[in-house]
């Protein structure tokens, strides 16, 4: 269970102290596929980067299980990053000097993963996104929807419990987007994983079984799409 | 992991060609001065010290007069090496009680001398005013025992009752159109050439004008020739008229203390006399090249230096240009120490790169120089003037480790402003 308790995160912008999240409080059950909308600048990359241990609050817990991941240095993090979630971006981010296929073994390199075991598992998770055919091209020769596949494999390889993904198809004709929430789905049913995903358009909220609505940097209501 | 930061780092340097190259050039002119330096200063020792072994340490070179004053003991600079040769000199001949140095036989072993004269030589092909070289009959008879390192080219060495014999350097044996059984004419008088020496490679050696110009004759013919001059000249003193002795050392006894008790000797006989070792001559270029080395070791260690800055600037733009990219190795899972350990691997990359290359070209240019340089060093006592530059294992390996380390650490505090990069801010960098 991800749980979040009053939680607080302010920016010092110039003079200004921007409140980006007031007093939040969540809970997310394991398994669960959440959808989360809202107004630009309501918080919600900031809310998904506290939840991914990308960045800490300045008060509240983070509660990952039974861990607070809200007190833990950057090392610590960079563990939890590694081996309990996955990141999808808006912007992909992935790396333009490399293939597709060492973009997805990368963060295997970092839990050191044998050469051999990465290579096998990254161009089975490619295959999986139907891109076995693109294993060696760079970011820069793919699609943006192919892309955005090659960047679910990469926060697939580590096996997390928890996918984060930024409003995915932010960048994606609506046939690609439907591809990577269709994938997304695929990943919550087959593999009872948590996936959290930030959304302006309401079809891809369709595909959760809850939406959580933001505002001013606080959950305003919550709505459920009868688990379909 | 080592390996993974490799590649990393390649695919970056690769995808910043013209960047990197410039900078791997700035430390490729670094490491090329560094190693030609130190192979060719290595490879100099090592001939001076070759050369020496063939007149032998234990040659003391005694020189009448003093040798312009340029360091009494210690033989003047570089001892006429180069163009006059230390058995030529521009030193006039002198009379010197020689055979007293025959009344020591616990610090001299042996010792011989020549005479050097301007004489008229021709021969059918060429006329010409030129140094002639007499040489004693210590010399004569011992030929290569005192000239190591002398090949005959045809011909023969002295024999005892050779009077009116001459051997010839090869240059000038070519250009008087000389072989051996010809005669030519010197002073007038008609000599044999007897032998033809084998060409040397080199500037300087006996004589004026270097070993391959060198006309030896027996010292018996050469007084003779100068009967009158020498009357006139030297009326009244004992001796023999000489430009250098040669005096080999005693077994067991120093060099260098022999060298001053014959130069005593020869002083309280009121002709005072300069000496020089082979020791000493040693030393000296030893300390000449030193200095040289120092000065270029300087200027090497300076274009190190500022190759190393262009190191430091391109990870320093490298880290900014990739921020983003920094915040996607820790978004997913690198830690800090994971990416300063991308970042040092890519710059002690860039370094070993810049040492390989450094090392090839160091390699060409020294031994490119060497010819060069070996002919422009070669210097007296056997013309010598064999030299290749040094490549030591140690030169290579330690030049490479240090290459790649100059780059790490050059890379240092770029990488450690990348580790230390917050994820979320890196993230949103554009
Ligand atoms: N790193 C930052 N520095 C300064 N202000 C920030 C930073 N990140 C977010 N903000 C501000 O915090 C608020 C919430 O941002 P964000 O969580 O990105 O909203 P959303 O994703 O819902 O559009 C915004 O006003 C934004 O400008
Ligand atoms: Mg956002």
């Amino acid at each position: 269970m991800i749980k979040l308790e009053e939680i607080g995160r302010s920016y010092q912008m110039g003079k200004m102290q921007v409140q980006a999240l007031r007093g939040l409080d969540l809970e997310i059950q394991d398994g669960e596929f959440v959808a989360i909308m809202g107004p630009s600048g309501s918080g919600k990359s900031t809310l998904m980067h506290l939840i991914g241990g990308l960045d800490i609050p300045d008060q509240g817990k983070v509660l990952l299980g039974d861990q607070d991941i809200s007190k833990q240095n950057g090392n610590q993090l960079a563990e939890i990053r590694g081996k309990q979630i996955g990141f999808v971006f808006q912007t992909f981010n992935l790396i333009p000097t490399l293939s597709a296929l060492k973009n997805v073994e990368l963060p295997m390199i970092f839990q050191k993963v044998p050469r051999k075991d990465r290579h096998q598992k990254a161009s089975q998770l490619l295959e999986s996104v139907g891109l076995a055919e693109r294993l060696n091209h760079k970011p820069s020769e793919l699609s943006g929807g192919e892309r955005q596949r090659v960047s679910i494999a990469r926060a697939l390889v580590n096996d997390p419990q928890i996918l984060l993904a930024d409003e995915p198809t932010g960048n994606l004709d609506a046939e690609s987007g439907e591809q990577v929430m269709r994938i997304l789905k695929q990943l919550n049913e087959a593999k009872k994983m948590t996936v959290i995903v930030v959304t302006h358009n309401p079809e891809v909220a369709s595909f959760a079984h809850r939406v959580i609505h933001m505002k001013y940097g606080q959950v305003e209501g919550i709505s459920n799409n009868g688990g379909n | 992991m080592l390996l993974d930061y490799m590649e990393l780092a390649l695919h970056n340097i690769r995808s910043r060609k013209l960047r990197s190259w410039l900078t791997i050039l700035g430390i490729v002119i670094g490491v090329t001065a560094v190693v030609a330096l130190i192979a060719i200063g290595q490879g100099m020792k090592q001939s001076v010290e070759k050369e020496f072994e063939a007149i032998g340490f234990d040659t003391i070179l005694m020189f009448p007069g003093g040798l312009g004053g340029q360091g009494a003991g210690g033989g003047g600079q570089g001892g006429g090496g180069g163009g006059g040769g230390f058995f030529g000199g521009a030193q006039q001949p002198t009379k010197l009680n020689v055979s007293i140095l025959g009344n020591f036989p616990k610090i001299i072993e042996k010792y011989g001398y020549t005479r050097v004269e301007a004489v008229e030589v021709s021969s059918p092909a060429m006329h010409g005013v030129l140094r002639s070289t007499g040489l004693s009959p210590e010399v004569t008879k011992d030929f290569r025992g005192y000239f190591r390192g002398f090949e005959m080219a045809e011909g023969r060495e002295f024999q005892e009752n050779d009077d009116f014999a001459v051997i010839l350097g090869n240059q000038i044996a070519t250009d008087l159109k000389a072989n051996s059984g010809t005669e030519i004419e010197i002073d007038k008088k008609k000599f044999k050439v007897i032998g033809i020496l084998t060409a040397i490679q080199t500037r300087g050696g006996f004589g004026a004008g270097g070993i391959n110009n060198a006309i030896y004759i027996p010292i018996k013919t050469m007084e003779a020739m100068f009967t009158k001059k020498d009357k006139d000249a030297t009326e009244g003193k004992e001796g023999t008229i000489v430009s250098t002795i040669l005096i080999k050392a005693a077994k067991g006894t120093k060099v260098a203390d022999v060298s001053q008790q014959v130069r005593q000797i020869m002083n309280r006989q009121g002709t005072p006399v300069n000496t020089v070792t082979a020791e000493e001559i040693n030393n000296r270029i030893n300390g000449v090249l030193g200095t040289v080395q120092t000065t270029l070791a300087a200027i090497a260690a300076i274009s190190l230096l500022v190759g190393a800055i262009g190191v430091m600037n391109t990870m320093y733009t490298s880290v900014l240009e990739r921020t983003r990219e920094i915040g996607i190795l820790k978004a997913v899972g690198a830690k800090d120490r994971h990416v300063l350990g991308v970042f040092l691997i890519e710059s002690g990359l860039i370094g070993l790169i810049g040492g390989t290359l450094g090392i090839l070209l160091g390699v060409a240019i020294s031994s490119g120089a060497g010819g060069f340089m070996g002919r422009a060093l070669a210097f007296g006592p056997i013309g010598g003037g064999s030299f290749s530059p040094d490549f030591s294992p140690v030169l290579i390996i330690g030049t490479l480790l240090f290459s790649f380390v100059l780059g790490a650490i050059s890379g240092t505090l770029p990488a450690r402003m990348a580790a230390q990069l917050r994820t979320v801010e890196a993230l949103r960098y554009e």
